[in-house]
């Protein structure tokens, strides 16, 4: 029912087919004549600049959170607060305005932060009540602070400030910002946190169990498009030079969400067309249609009538039928330069072997347990799912775990990983509790995972997926991304190489170009697991890295896979084993546990049954009474 | 400073002699045409209109004709800029009609004042719009100028000693507007017993008047705006108030009488321009709007209707379509004879005329005496 | 200064009146925006302007046409329904064949709700219309003589209206045809297909229904407001919206509910908080703000796991 989940769905298969030439001849006549439409615009009224200016900054606000799906209508209110916290700044305490701004923004983003941690945790729409009543909170503030505000009386900011002056330069200044922020945002899409946001945007879940800390990642973004509404506020009221309550209502909110959702939220360049064009529309329309003299209400059925046509022509923002042209064009071209380095990467995962260094050490410390549950339960509304399970893992083996449909395996291994906290028992990681740790941290402690449900990030390709799996391993910060240091390009390039390397050895190297959503099942599970392993791959030379606990939890990995595949894939988990991976697998095929496990833990409703090597287990009275029954 | 204005006053007139008029004189005038505040902006464009229909039909400018540029600011801010500068730029009006609203004037003013173009408010009331600089002109009463009137007469006819107050405090007009109410009865020595306020989109207020009621007044005085003025007075009678009651200007309207019926009889209001106005421009207004409109006009009709006029006959005794010509003239403009009575702008740029306290009796206004 | 005025029970009782009513106009408002948002994920941002539009076509057949107010109120109600499924067939089905999500179609909305008002401030105008006293007599009735228990008409319309609508809608999506598959809709469109059900025959039904209560809540609430004009739509729109979370997504019965209780709110903290009046607003949202921080589902949502 969550939007997040719904767009791709049939219809995008069908755009799928369809991307390509016109299209991208289309998408890119539309943005010029977007461009075209605001420079007319401006060259003819200087002052609509600042207009073009205020709403490209708000479209870029509403990028920062719908970018994450999530549904904020708050910018209305952050701009408020920074509009008249740059007023009361610039007038009353007189600090100079090129410092009252960025001060304001920066209130902005510090209310944000703080109403942000109890907000996130709702969900779209009823996020977008509560930023609302936020908006409408901040709203009667300001009518009730009447000596701070001036109340709904307004705020005159063009008496006692240096209007002339500012209004020469100051568009030039924001239109500098402007650049800058729109540099920042596309260098930021380029980089590891750039990656997670997309992770997150498209799989918040999965995201986490890659390591990526979502709260934390939310939280920022919401506080930048704080900042950033905040700035557009704080330029406003330096712009107009008055201000009142009515000026940042509920509308106002939805513009800016309009602008987002019409440009398409995917790209950050989607929310400025999608400004450009509906400030630019307005104006042209009113000038277009001004002998009407008496039909006023004309421009806005216009107006109306083209926000229906474009957002039905084009349901996914103007960017949607970009990106396809884009990925059209960067797909198979990224796939062939894939290509020829997939045989170089083979060769270096052989002839260097990566994790090498810790299967040494790995092997040194052997037999003791990297995993212990000890009366691991979890209760559903009166529902034991498990049931003081208890079982160790020993380093370096692996472990088959079985059971009849819903007997809980995967809540079990929901339960380590920390997606769904177990409600009692001890979850012991290399010796330390992990039990209710949040997901990315138990991640980043070590544990991976893939998924029953395949979980991959569906709109990104095959080689980002994986590279997402780097993410805890890249540490370059954003400031040194924002500056393009060649450090940053270097690991950049290093983890796409790393990726390389595990896709080829899944032997999907040919597909790293590709939409991951396109992929067959099969292939898709293959991708989860090179992802995982990314995440658990230590950087070369990394021995503290290396000697770092390390578990892969797979999730019926073969489900989907003919033989042959099933297989291959045997093989493959095998040879993980000889590279001093523990993994702990769910399976239904049982030739495949029997073949590969060197211990078996059988579950059924919610209970251990049965534990041991595969020979004991198989010929347990009591498990073959489960599988009897069960089926 | 008076010498100057003089002074130039004459030059132009000298110019005038000289130079005829151009064949098109260029007016803007930028209103609030579309959206909720719409009711005003239209009211103002017929006024507006009619003035010009009468101004050119006449040919009070002899040869040359005004040209009216009407557009809409849609009571925003921003575009109130980008309409005054397009009227400035590519229009090159000789002077802006507007805007309506006058959180839009704190804006937008300050563009013409820097262009050198002169501005006249026909419905801006707030405090401060005059300071924004010397070209910026208004023919609107402040609140300042009509209340204290109008409560002293009814404090003294009805020996109030208590008054409760209901006013929308979302809307800056409505809010000064109140607060001009308060200080007036204090002024006059009434104790205010209860205040109460609503926002805008409220359409209940039975609750802050039956609150109110509780604090048993002799007076109500109510500061809303046209579409919330039925429903306060329909509601004040239905929960049992027969008090007298003090409406604000949003309440000198004819749709009150009309929409109001029974509810409406016995309200007071101290207005700046009334339907009862027996000045004979008033009077001729009154009849002409009606046989152009069918219906009654509204004091923001009247005063944008004499708006125009003030601007005719500032073309007229500037002789000159130019802009400073044009600010002098308006400047000058002491005792003429308009529709809101004798009208004089101050040395601040304000009008000065007199205005009438009207009580509805018999579903119309009549003088309040 | 205040709290003399708790211990009045005539004040009390008439706040219980006059918020229950207040809150029945929010709750009447949301009941087809609530069914429209449940049941197809559309946040249907048109429905205010429906609202308005059939509040104007009750006020042409019952003050202009002269017509008694039932007729008044079947009329706006048919007005409703059509301008409904024109939207669902203009607006919404269009998106929908693209695949669309729910953004799409709220975007879509504000066009077609820009336009729906523009051309009523076209061919209306802005200045308020109201009805005249012969529709409904505007004079209350007083329980306990003059002073005591005050209610008129309208309120006592409204609140009955609200609470049949309520029990009806109930009734008529729990245990009729259209109802059942008009849930099945709601929990799965794919599921539906399965089953057979015609999706679209479905979501034309919904619209139908949804509009008709548009158009319903038009004539009441201009009928206890006495207020008619172009704007009068988007300014229930935000309270609209504040009651369907409040009330669980999709859920009618619920809306009704948090309606009364949004009511009740504001009329309180204008009643006994001095100063109540300029704050009711945000009293209102913050209560809104802190049930989300501790039911994220709404007071009356329940949580849809199966569908995250």
């Amino acid at each position: 029912m969550s939007f997040p989940n719904k767009a791709p769905s049939a219809g995008e298969e069908v755009g799928t087919q369809r991307r390509g030439g016109p299209k991208a001849v289309a998408s890119v006549v539309l943005l010029v004549l977007i461009v075209v439409a605001d420079l007319w615009v401006w060259i003819r009224n200087p002052d609509d600049l600042d207009r073009l200016l205020i709403n490209l900054l708000l479209g870029l606000s509403a990028f920062a959170t719908l970018h994450l799906r999530l549904l904020s209508l708050a910018s209305a209110g952050f701009a408020a607060i920074g509009a008249y916290a740059s007023a009361i700044f610039a007038v009353k305490l007189g600090v100079p305005i090129w410092l009252a701004m960025p001060a304001a923004a920066s209130v902005s983003a510090l209310v944000a932060l703080v109403i942000g941690l109890p907000v996130l945790r709702l969900k779209d729409v009823y996020l977008a009540v509560a930023t609302l009543g936020f908006g409408e909170i901040v709203r009667v503030a300001i009518i009730l602070l009447p000596d701070l505000t001036g109340g709904s009386t307004g705020a005159n900011l063009s008496t006692g400030f240096p209007y002339e002056a500012m209004k020469q330069t100051h568009a030039w200044v924001m239109a500098l910002v402007l650049l800058a922020l729109g540099w920042i945002l596309a260098t930021t899409a380029r980089t590891r946190t750039g990656r997670a946001l997309r992770a997150i945007r498209e799989n918040a879940d999965a995201a986490a169990t890659m390591g990526i800390d979502v709260v934390a990642h939310r939280l920022l973004s919401f506080a930048a498009s704080a900042f950033l509404a905040g700035l557009a506020g704080a330029f406003y009221a330096h712009s107009v030079g008055s201000l009142d309550a009515g000026d940042f209502k509920f509308t106002r909110a939805v513009d800016v969400l309009t602008y987002a959702v019409l440009g398409g939220s995917g790209v950050w360049f989607g929310p400025l067309l999608g400004a450009g064009f509906l400030t630019a529309l307005p104006i042209l329309l009113r000038d277009s249609l001004s002998f009407l003299q008496n039909f006023a209400q004309l421009p806005n059925i216009v107006n109306g009538l083209a926000l229906m046509l474009a957002i039905i022509f084009m349901p996914g923002g103007f960017t949607s039928m970009f990106e396809g042209a884009l990925g059209r064009r960067g797909g198979p071209k990224a796939a062939g330069k894939a290509g020829s380095e997939a045989g170089r990467a083979r060769k270096r995962w052989h002839s260097a072997p990566v994790p090498a260094d810790g299967l040494a050490e790995t092997k040194a410390e052997g037999n003791e347990p990297i995993l212990r549950l000890v009366e691991v339960s979890r209760n559903f509304g009166g529902v034991e799912a498990l049931s003081k399970v208890g079982f160790d893992l020993r380093r370096g083996s692996i472990c088959g775990l079985i059971g009849p449909n819903g007997a809980g395996k995967t809540t079990l291994i929901n339960a380590i990983t920390g997606v769904i906290p177990p409600s009692s028992g001890r979850i012991l990681f290399a010796g330390s509790d992990i039990a209710g740790r949040p997901p990315h941290r138990i991640a980043r402690a070590g544990i991976a995972r893939t998924y029953q449900n395949i979980q991959l990030f569906g709109e990104m390709s095959v080689l980002e997926n994986v590279v997402v799996g780097r993410h805890v391993h890249i540490r370059t910060s954003l400031p040194e991304a924002w500056l393009s240091l060649p450090g940053q390009r270097r690991e950049e390039s290093h983890a796409r190489k790393e990726a390389h390397a595990l896709l080829s050895r899944l032997g999907l190297d040919e597909l790293s170009g590709a939409r991951a959503s396109t992929l067959s099942y099969g292939d898709q599970r293959r991708v989860e697991i090179a992802r995982a392993l990314a995440m658990l791959t230590p950087e070369p030379g990394d021995r503290e890295g290396a000697a770092r606990p390390q578990l892969l939890l797979l999730d019926e990995p073969a489900a989907g896979m003919n033989e042959a595949e099933t297989e291959k894939l045997g093989d493959f988990i095998a040879t993980l084993k000889t590279h001093g991976y523990t993994v702990l697998v769910v399976e239904h095929h049982m030739d495949l546990i029997m073949k590969i496990c060197d211990r078996i833990v059988v579950l059924d409703f919610g209970r251990k049954i049965a534990e041991g090597a595969p020979e004991e287990v198989s010929r347990d009275p009591a498990v073959l009474e489960a599988y009897l029954g069960g089926e | 400073m008076k010498r100057i204005i003089v002074a130039s006053l004459a030059a132009a007139l000298a110019v005038s002699s000289a130079v005829a008029l151009p064949a098109t004189i260029k007016i803007g005038a930028a209103e609030t045409l579309t959206g909720d505040n719409s009711s005003y902006g239209i009211s103002i464009k017929k006024g507006l209109e009619l003035a010009l229909q009468e101004i050119n039909g006449s040919k009070f400018l002899g040869s040359s004709k005004i040209d009216l540029i009407v557009m809409d600011e849609k009571a925003d801010k921003q575009e109130g800029i980008s309409v005054f500068n397009k009227l400035i730029n590519d229009e090159k009006v000789s002077l802006i009609i507007g805007p309506t609203l006058s959180s839009t004037a704190f804006a937008a003013d300050p563009v013409a004042q820097q262009a050198g173009v002169p501005v006249l408010g026909t419905s801006t009331t707030a405090s401060g719009i005059t300071d924004m600089g010397d070209f910026i002109f208004r023919d609107s009463l402040p609140q300042s100028a009509v209340i204290p009137g109008t409560i002293n007469k009814v404090v003294a006819k009805y020996g109030v000693k208590k008054a409760a107050l209901l006013y929308e405090s979302t809307n800056e007009y409505s809010k000064s507007e109140a607060g001009v109410f308060k200080s007036a009865l204090e002024q006059a020595g009434v104790q205010l017993v209860g205040s109460e306020s609503y926002q805008k989109g409220d359409s209940d207020f039975r609750t802050q008047l039956q609150k109110l009621s509780q604090k048993r007044p002799d007076l109500y005085v109510f500061a809303s705006l046209i579409g919330e003025a039925v429903p306060v007075l329909q509601q004040a009678r239905e929960i049992g108030i027969t008090q007298p009651i003090v409406g604000g200007n949003g309440f000198n309207n004819p749709a009150v009488i009309k929409n109001g019926g029974d509810a409406a009889e016995g309200l007071i209001i101290g207005a700046s321009w009334s339907i009862t106005n027996d000045d004979p421009k008033s009077v001729a207004f009154v009849k002409a709007y009606n046989a152009k409109y069918g219906n009654n006009p509204d004091q923001f009709a009247a005063q944008a209707y004499t708006g125009l006029w003030l601007v005719a006959t500032a073309i007229k005794n500037a002789g000159s379509a130019d802009r400073v010509a044009i600010k002098n003239a308006l400047g000058a403009i002491r005792d003429i004879d308009t529709a809101l009575g004798k009208f004089s702008f101050d040395d601040h740029r304000d009008p000065h005329h007199e205005n009438a306290v009207v009580v509805v009796k018999n579903g119309a206004y009549v003088l309040f005496k | 200064m205040d709290l003399s005025l708790l211990t009045d029970p005539v004040f009390l009782a008439q706040n219980i009146v006059d918020g229950l009513s207040r809150g029945a106009l929010y709750g009447v408002f949301a009941m087809g925006f609530t069914l429209i948002f449940g049941v197809l994920d559309i946040v249907n941002l048109a429905h205010a302007a429906t609202f308005m539009w059939c509040a104007f076509v009750g006020w042409l057949v019952m003050a202009v046409g002269g017509l008694p107010l039932p007729i008044g109120l079947v009329a706006a109600t048919l007005a409703g329904s059509l301008l409904g499924v024109g939207l669902e067939f203009l607006a919404f089905r269009p998106i929908r064949k693209e695949g669309a999500d729910r953004l799409s179609s709220m975007i879509s909305s504000i066009g077609a709700s820009l336009i729906m008002v523009s051309i009523a401030e076209a061919v209306f105008g802005v200045s308020t219309r109201r009805f005249p006293s012969k529709v409904l007599d505007p004079r209350p009735f007083f329980i306990g003589g003059t002073g005591g228990l005050r209610i008129s008409r309208a309120q006592i319309l409204i609140l009955v209206a609200s609470t049949l609508l309520m029990i009806v809608l109930g009734w008529f999506i729990r245990k009729t045809r259209t109802g059942k598959a008009i849930r099945a809709v709601s929990a799965s469109t794919k599921a539906s297909l399965l089953l057979g059900i015609n999706v679209n025959g479905v979501i034309v039904r919904t619209f139908v229904i949804a509009g008709g209560l548009a158009g319903m809540a038009g004539v009441l609430v201009a009928l206890l407001t006495n207020y008619i004009s172009p704007p009068m739509g988007s300014t229930v729109e935000l309270r609209g919206l504040a009651v369907i979370i409040l009330g669980g997504m999709g859920n009618m019965e619920g809306a009704i509910l948090a309606g009364f209780l949004l009511g009740l709110v504001e009329t309180f903290t204008i009643a006994y908080v001095p100063g109540g009046s300029d704050i009711k607003d945000a009293i209102a949202f913050l209560v809104l703000f802190f049930i989300l921080l501790v039911k994220p589902e709404g007071l009356l949502g329940k949580k849809k796991a199966d569908r995250a």
